[in-house]
């Protein structure tokens, strides 16, 4: 109903369109890599003059990318459900203890967001010397965790402002515990964010080349750093097969929590009441 | 079931005095209305019964057992939120079950006391509803079987009405008061709106400032409130400040209308002395109006007709009365007339009569 109202209006048309003028653009290059990827040729040619699926059957050329995926997906793993259990609790002491510089403490766990990654990567590495852990599974995981955990924080913080503290009393005068009502009325308020939190959070880590190049070194590696290897010594569409199924893979998970859990509408749900929208579906 | 003794309660927030002593007695079954404007500390009494806020001083007990150091979850109170705070993620059955299950009742005990409690409030089939698949009435009868299966010793209900329109709030305020009379259970209502307060209660104690002004039944408190604010917090009043005659109240006041009234002090103990400024009270339905010449040897005196506000059944009408002796200015009369085969409209000039026995004396102003 707002959408059609939205678009009867000649200003909000042209925001419209903008959009999508916008998203076309966001989406080249994903629509770039994935059409490379089905090309026949020896070297990434646009458009390409033949087709063929052979650099798929190819990804598997990439140097150790057995390996790589196992210690991605392991990373990613610990560090998403990790972060997001710190997360939950970081979010509860946001949202609903009465802490002094509250607003500081938020801006300061959601900082890494803001601060450069290599930056962060070169704080990290000298951190980790001086721990004298540097290049270690634990290393990398922390450093992982340190740029990961902004996402559950401010999807946790989102789903727990929208939750209506009174369920918590309304279950505390039926008799529930403290912890009991934490466990049976308020987690499950905080569901769609412990989701989206968990993706955010395994996402960027499975993901992220910048941290990890400072943090990895001989038997520890991770699949961005070897597919980038990759691309270094070689010009064919491997990593354009390797990336196009990446990102339908991506999609896939992304369309499945929404229609789940409702992940995105999080972010933009406004309305406040016991149930909002979620429960709808 | 329990009395409920809730015994000076004080409260600070910061350096803002909530509450002032609030002192308020329910016997076994009664139900009673905290009425108030908002802000005034009525609320925050019902949560320190609750056990949601502790008082700086005073006590709550329940059948004569101070129940102060009990946290929320080990008092046996039924709270019906203002916003309902039904559970979104658990079914109709799944929240009114969750207090026996945190009661460690058996499955099958349960099954039966939540389909008893939903027929109670008439939402019998809708046990695997969800509460967003409800309206505002059937989520407000959730909430209330949802209190009231735990056979708590004291409901409490904040607002319960006022989230609801018009039309379902007649319905629920018949509901309320036949379950109230059936259930036979101590409640404790919180509202601002007078109506619920007046109709659903067997007392009302009205409170200011964190602090009980008046605590009577509705029509007690309605008809002889014990203070000027009461009166005009409760209902609507006409106030006419007087001076009392040097032979005292009982001689009779003389109006600046130039009319003389016998009229009774609202609080017998606190009757003003004769020089005493005093206001004199009246509710607008029983202002007479006639559309004729002013009779002062019958206590008449004459009035300009201003706006006339139609109401349904009644129309109010307001009166400029000017009082004799120059400089003065018109003191301005609403009254509740009749709206049927009301004949006199703006401007006319009517002769006005304030009958002695509903005028009440108050000594103190109201703002």
């Amino acid at each position: 109903m707002r959408r059609s109202d939205a678009i009867a209006n000649p200003l909000d048309r042209g925001i419209a369109i903008a959009g999508w003028v916008a998203m076309l653009f966001l989406l080249f290059p994903v629509l770039f890599t994935t059409v490379v990827s089905f090309g026949a040729g020896e070297l990434i040619e646009f458009p390409p003059s033949g087709w063929s699926l052979r650099w798929y059957a190819h990804i598997g050329e990439i140097h150790r990318v057995g390996a790589a995926v196992l210690y991605s997906l392991l990373i990613a793993s610990c560090a998403g459900v990790i972060a997001t259990l710190l997360a939950v609790g970081i979010a509860l002491c946001l949202v609903r203890l009465p802490l002094p510089g509250k607003a500081l403490v938020g801006a300061f766990i959601t900082s890494p967001v803001a601060v450069p990654i290599v930056a962060l990567g070169i704080a990290l590495i000298q951190f980790f010397i001086w721990l004298g852990i540097s290049f270690t599974w634990y290393s990398l995981l922390i450093g992982h965790l340190v740029l990961v955990i902004a996402y559950p924080v401010r999807t946790l913080v989102a789903s727990l402002a929208l939750s209506n503290p009174s369920l918590e009393e309304a279950a505390a005068s039926l008799g529930a515990r403290p912890l009991i009502a934490f466990f049976t009325v308020t987690l499950p308020q905080m569901k769609p964010g412990l989701i989206s939190g968990f993706l955010f959070a395994f996402l960027i880590s499975f993901d992220n080349y910048p941290i990890s190049i400072f943090l990895v070194r001989g038997a520890l590696t991770v699949l961005p750093i070897e597919v980038f290897n990759y691309i270094s010594q070689n010009f064919d569409p491997t990593p354009a097969a390797f990336s196009t199924l990446y990102t339908i893979l991506l999609s896939l998970i992304i369309v499945w929590a929404e229609r789940r859990w409702s992940i995105i509408s999080l972010s933009v749900a406004s309305e406040g009441g016991p149930g909002g929208k979620r429960s709808d579906r | 079931m329990a009395s409920v003794q809730i015994d000076d309660l004080h409260l600070k927030l910061g350096s803002n005095p909530v509450l002032n002593g609030v002192s308020l007695e329910l016997a076994d079954g009664e139900c009673v209305a905290l009425l108030g404007p908002s802000g005034c500390g009525k609320t925050t009494t019902l949560r320190a019964v609750a056990g949601f806020v502790h008082a700086d001083r005073g006590q709550v007990r329940f059948d004569g057992r101070a129940v102060d150091a009990l946290p929320p979850y080990r008092r046996k109170v039924g709270l019906v939120f203002q916003d309902y705070a039904l559970f979104p993620h658990m079914t109709v059955a799944e929240n009114v079950g969750y207090g026996l299950r945190m009661r460690s009742r058996p499955r099958a005990e349960i099954a039966v006391a939540v389909s008893e409690a939903l027929a109670r409030v008439e939402l019998a089939g809708f046990e695997s509803r969800l509460p967003t698949q409800l309206s505002g009435g059937q989520r407000q009868r959730v909430a209330l079987a949802r209190a009231i299966v735990i056979q708590p010793d004291v409901l409490l209900l904040d607002e319960p009405l006022g989230a609801l329109d018009r039309k379902l709030r007649d319905g629920m305020q018949v509901e309320l008061k036949r379950l109230q009379r059936e259930l036979g259970i101590t409640t404790l209502i919180v509202t601002h709106d007078q109506e619920e307060a007046l109709s659903l209660s067997n007392r009302v104690a009205v409170m200011f400032a964190g602090q009980i002004a008046a605590i009577d039944t509705p029509a007690a408190l309605y008809r002889r409130p014990p203070r000027a604010d009461v009166m005009a917090f409760l209902g609507r009043a006409n106030f006419v400040a007087a001076r009392i005659g040097s032979q005292g109240w009982r001689a009779g006041i003389d109006t600046p209308l130039g009319t003389r009234l016998y009229a009774q002090p609202a609080d017998p103990a606190r009757a003003p002395a004769p020089g005493d400024a005093a206001q004199l009270a009246i509710r607008p339905e029983h202002v007479q109006v006639r559309s004729a010449e002013p009779d002062t040897a019958r206590g008449e005196f004459s009035a300009k007709v201003g706006d006339l506000i139609y109401r349904g059944a009644l129309a109010e009408v307001l009166l400029h009365a000017q009082p004799p002796g120059p400089g003065s200015s018109p003191i301005t009369l609403s009254a509740d007339l009749p709206a049927d085969g009301l004949t006199m409209g703006r401007g006319d000039t009517v002769a006005v009569r304030l009958p002695d026995e509903h005028c009440l004396i108050f000594q103190e102003n109201v703002a």
